[in-house]
């Protein structure tokens, strides 16, 4: 079941100047990898709500770690502790943590490293070894929730030199080759995601890959966020981003130009 | 008040109540199972059908406008027969209407469907000749007064069902459409299918949707359906399904005053996954609140006094 409804803001925190976390109590199981549609206005406008990522799971407490992009995000960003705030959720299948049994490795990209600190402290209360590397175009957020569960932690930052310079993926071929991993996770920016299919793909491997599209309903009706998958009647398919995503396999992905 | 009338009679098509929901912006009801009960419905126009299965547009399908959204979905559909097997089945589980919303390339097209449904388990027969999303046929019917005379006859004679004509508000003038529409027999009106509009990224100089326009809908449009409603209630006596922007049960309301028998609501779906229920109390509520025990009463009831 999903929740409908509203809810009291337990807690928020500001990370920097674009980046924020808020809780919520939900009164629902939730995974790693789902996502909640929130209502980020009181005025109408914006019309469309905003599918956020869970970045936390704790009992029923639920966190999301959010970056302003534009009016809706800076609505949710507004509200304090104490405020109420309508969402749906959770929506999405979520991340697959029954495939993971030893050592596991993490990548995300700069906001996409919200639902990728979830599912690790997931996974290492299940002990599980977690090793992440995530990336930013400047300073890194959720740095010490990542030094908390992460056996091996690399971080990487385009602009900021205390952090190895560059992307991720000049990273990736180094920690694939050091270690043995049974399972591989990652959530950032679309180029980010193509490179680490690509990269997996000259190895034989792959990952569970957490994409994004733009959405409307974000329960499967509208059809507008969807996500081109190989094989299928059409020679390709079309699935729901929301519904059979967003976690997708990074062989069975189209990635378009 | 207990005992407020909701029925309304669509020219054949009893509705338990007028609060109906657009197609395309419901699927064929299951991903709404969880938030609302599909009794409550007056009537579900499914996701457009087409003969064969279709995958829909490629690249980006929704820019969200002030207050609306353009969508270029482009009739993705199982095709005609999944939705017989699978979902009339489904459906019929619940105490609501059908209404199945039918789509074509071709006259030949629409007729091979409108056969097909003849023998179908549903209750109503929605044309869409307004689609502006698909290349061909759609909206290039919708928008030719002959065309439009020569598909509505030929679905006509190919089937005994309740049959709705959904028009374009794309067109110059409504009323010579929907004139054309009730004279080659139509049971009902349906009106108004998207507006047609289009987005550019002013950094990449590109419009954002690949076929550069798609269908505008959502709270924006609604002062616009308002105005083709009451011009086609002034045109016709057939009954009407109002839509365009209907978010609450003030809107559904302004749509009956306008001329609507029923509405249906399409956009709000989206944003409040309890549109159907909340807007359906919100009617009842203004019933109450004008003493007013029949909701059929509403339909072109405007205060004339100067």
């Amino acid at each position: 079941m999903a929740f409908n409804g509203t809810v009291k803001i337990l807690n928020t925190e500001q990370h920097d100047h674009e980046n924020f976390s808020l809780s919520v109590a939900i009164p629902e199981t939730v995974k790693p990898g789902q996502f909640f549609n929130f209502l980020a206005t009181d005025s109408g406008m914006p019309l469309l709500r905003r599918p956020i990522s869970v970045s936390g799971i704790e009992d029923n407490v639920i966190t999301f770690t959010i970056k302003v992009v534009g009016k809706g995000t800076q609505y949710l960003a507004n509200l304090k502790s104490g405020d109420e705030v309508a969402l749906t959720g959770p929506l999405g299948n979520g991340f697959d943590l029954t495939t993971t049994k030893k050592r596991t490795l993490l990548i995300g990209g700069g906001i996409g490293v919200a639902p990728i600190k979830g599912l690790g402290e997931a996974l290492r209360s299940m002990d599980i070894i977690v090793d992440s590397v995530i990336g930013f175009r400047e300073n890194p957020i959720l740095e010490a929730a990542f030094l908390k569960f992460s056996t091996q932690l690399t971080v990487v930052s385009e602009k900021n030199d205390t952090y190895k310079k560059g992307y991720v993926t000049q990273y990736l071929e180094q920690i694939l080759d050091e270690n043995e991993y049974d399972e591989i996770y990652a959530c950032g920016p679309k180029v980010m995601l193509r490179a680490v299919t690509d990269m997996l793909n000259s190895r034989g491997k792959r990952a569970q890959l957490l994409m994004e599209e733009k959405m409307a309903c974000g329960i499967g009706a509208c059809l507008v966020c969807t996500c081109k998958l190989k094989d299928g009647e059409f020679g390709s398919k079309m699935v729901r981003m929301c519904k059979e995503g967003p976690m997708f396999y990074s062989d069975e992905v189209i990635f378009d130009e | 008040m207990n005992n407020l009338d909701l029925k309304v009679d669509l020219n054949g098509l009893i509705l338990d109540n007028p609060v109906t929901v657009a197609s395309g912006t419901f699927g064929f009801g299951r991903e709404f199972e969880p938030y609302l009960d599909l009794n409550e419905i007056g009537a579900i126009s499914v996701k457009g059908l087409t003969l064969e299965p279709r995958q829909g547009n490629e690249g980006v399908r929704i820019v969200e406008t002030p207050m609306g959204m353009i969508n270029s979905v482009g009739l993705q559909n199982p095709g005609v027969h999944h939705f017989i097997e699978h979902e009339i089945p489904y459906l019929r589980q619940f105490n609501t209407k059908i209404i199945a919303n039918i789509n074509g390339n071709t006259t030949q097209e629409y007729v091979r469907m409108a056969e097909i449904l003849n023998s179908e388990d549903v209750d109503s027969i929605e044309l869409n000749i307004s689609c502006p999303n698909v290349k061909n046929g759609g909206l290039a019917f919708g928008t030719n007064p002959k065309v439009v005379e020569e598909v509505v006859k030929a679905v006509r004679n190919a089937t005994d069902k309740h049959l709705i004509v959904k028009l374009t508000p794309n067109v110059t003038d409504i009323k010579e459409i929907a004139k054309i529409v009730e004279a080659n027999g139509a049971n009902c009106i349906s009106l108004i299918n998207t507006v047609t509009g289009m987005a550019i990224d002013i950094y990449q100089r590109k419009p954002i949707l690949k076929r550069k326009s798609g269908g505008l809908s959502g709270p924006a449009v609604k002062p616009i359906a308002i105005k083709l409603v009451h011009d086609v209630y002034q045109a016709v006596s057939i009954p009407i399904l109002g839509m365009g922007g209907i978010m609450t049960g003030e809107d559904a309301v302004e749509f009956m005053l306008a001329g609507a028998d029923a509405i249906a609501i399409g956009t709000g779906n989206f944003v409040n996954p309890t549109a159907v229920i909340d807007v359906k109390k919100g009617i009842e509520k203004y019933l109450e609140y004008m003493e007013i025990k029949s909701v059929s009463k509403l339909k072109g009831y405007l205060n004339t006094v100067e």
